[in-house]
């Protein structure tokens, strides 16, 4: 695996155009630790999801996007500078996009920061197969 | 054709190599950018381009240029080898996405598992960039032929996607969560019904259904698009 010392991040207008952007830049990361095409296309498709809960809450101008790795496991946070309170609601956690990340990902969750937007992030570890 | 009759005359094969210069001179271009001078190369190029003034046999029933051609890339191929370069012959991007495609279908059932983009890349001796690249063109913008055969079965995709559902029922509570699943093509929303309600991995609906990994891997992505196209048109 590529050594990714620290995390990567990654800053977008809040738009539906640059998701596509945060897709590619995950995809590119996730392909140079290593991870298979099936994985990968995973968390491209989690992290559409993920963008697309935080850009419905609509009052939010930009994206901000961290990738980084805990031994084999991918960790992705997208955060928006929107001003959602309280986050997440319940409507969030019982969405089509939310079940989606679940089965696509090992663990997903919602929190809020202390002075920052609403957030969700993800964890995905690179599945063992026996051969 | 007329110039070919004269030959040996040498009037009559500058004549020809004046006429095809421009050839040779496209393709020093085609492989330029390599590390090696495009001077070189346009002179490796020409010298192949009398080479097949020489050996051409108007006899054969090829046309000059298609000969001139050949001769004059194997030229350039072969300066690339004796100067110790790994030669990559220029594909554009759709060349590319079948290529990987290809190596994909293989190499996901030699291993048992999917290939990384360094795997896929060695394997087809293309760019880790390339392959992703191509990957993502595949995802997005091609639609497997659900008509295609499956296997060495003589049964279709959609057939075999078919049998499923005679026990499948989709649960209305989970259409609720996305209303846009009712517009979704049968299939695409059994897919989705498995992979997310159900959790099955990719590989168990691969077997329930009787298609590859890749393709399910596909059909998911295309039809979670799909979908949030549709929401966004309510």
């Amino acid at each position: 695996m590529t050594n990714l010392p620290t995390a990567v991040s990654v800053d977008v207008p809040a738009t539906a155009v640059f998701v596509q952007v945060l897709r590619n830049v995950v995809a590119g990361i996730a392909a140079r630790l290593d991870l298979p095409i099936d994985q990968i296309e995973d968390i491209r498709l989690a992290v559409t999801e993920a963008a697309s809960l935080l850009l419905e809450e609509g009052d939010a101008t930009s994206l901000h996007m961290s990738v980084g790795r805990d031994g084999d496991t991918m960790e992705v946070t997208l955060t928006s500078d929107g001003r959602s309170d309280p986050w997440p609601t319940d409507r969030v956690t019982a969405s089509w996009p939310w079940l989606v990340m679940q089965g696509l990902t090992d663990e997903v969750r919602a929190d809020r920061a202390e002075g920052a937007g609403p957030s969700i992030g993800f964890t995905k570890g690179r599945e063992r197969v026996d051969r | 054709m007329e110039l070919f009759r004269r030959l040996p005359d040498p009037t009559a094969r500058d004549a020809l190599a004046t006429e095809f210069l421009p050839l040779a001179e496209y393709f020093a271009r085609r492989f330029s950018g390599r590390g090696e001078p495009v001077d070189d190369l346009t002179q490796t190029a020409s010298l192949g381009l009398l080479n097949a003034i020489d050996r051409f046999d108007p006899e054969r029933g090829v046309p000059f240029s298609t000969y001139a051609a050949a001769t004059i890339v194997g030229e350039l191929k072969r300066h690339f080898r004796d100067r110790g370069w790994a030669l990559r012959v220029p594909r554009n991007v759709q060349e590319t996405a079948i290529l990987v495609n290809r190596t994909v279908s293989t190499m996901w059932q030699d291993l048992g598992r999917a290939p990384t983009v360094g795997e896929i890349a060695r394997a087809a001796d293309i760019g880790e960039d390339d392959v992703l690249q191509a990957l993502d063109a595949l995802q997005a913008y091609t639609t497997d032929s659900l008509d295609a055969p499956v296997g060495d079965a003589s049964t279709t995709a959609a057939e075999s996607i078919g049998s499923v559902d005679r026990s499948f029922q989709v649960s209305e509570d989970w259409l609720s969560l996305a209303p846009a699943l009712r517009d979704l093509p049968e299939r695409e929303r059994t897919i989705l019904y498995l992979r997310f309600f159900e959790g099955r991995t990719q590989t168990e609906i691969a077997g329930e259904l009787g298609i590859s990994q890749m393709h399910v891997s596909r059909l998911v992505s295309q039809s979670l698009e799909k979908l949030r196209k549709l929401a966004e048109e309510v």
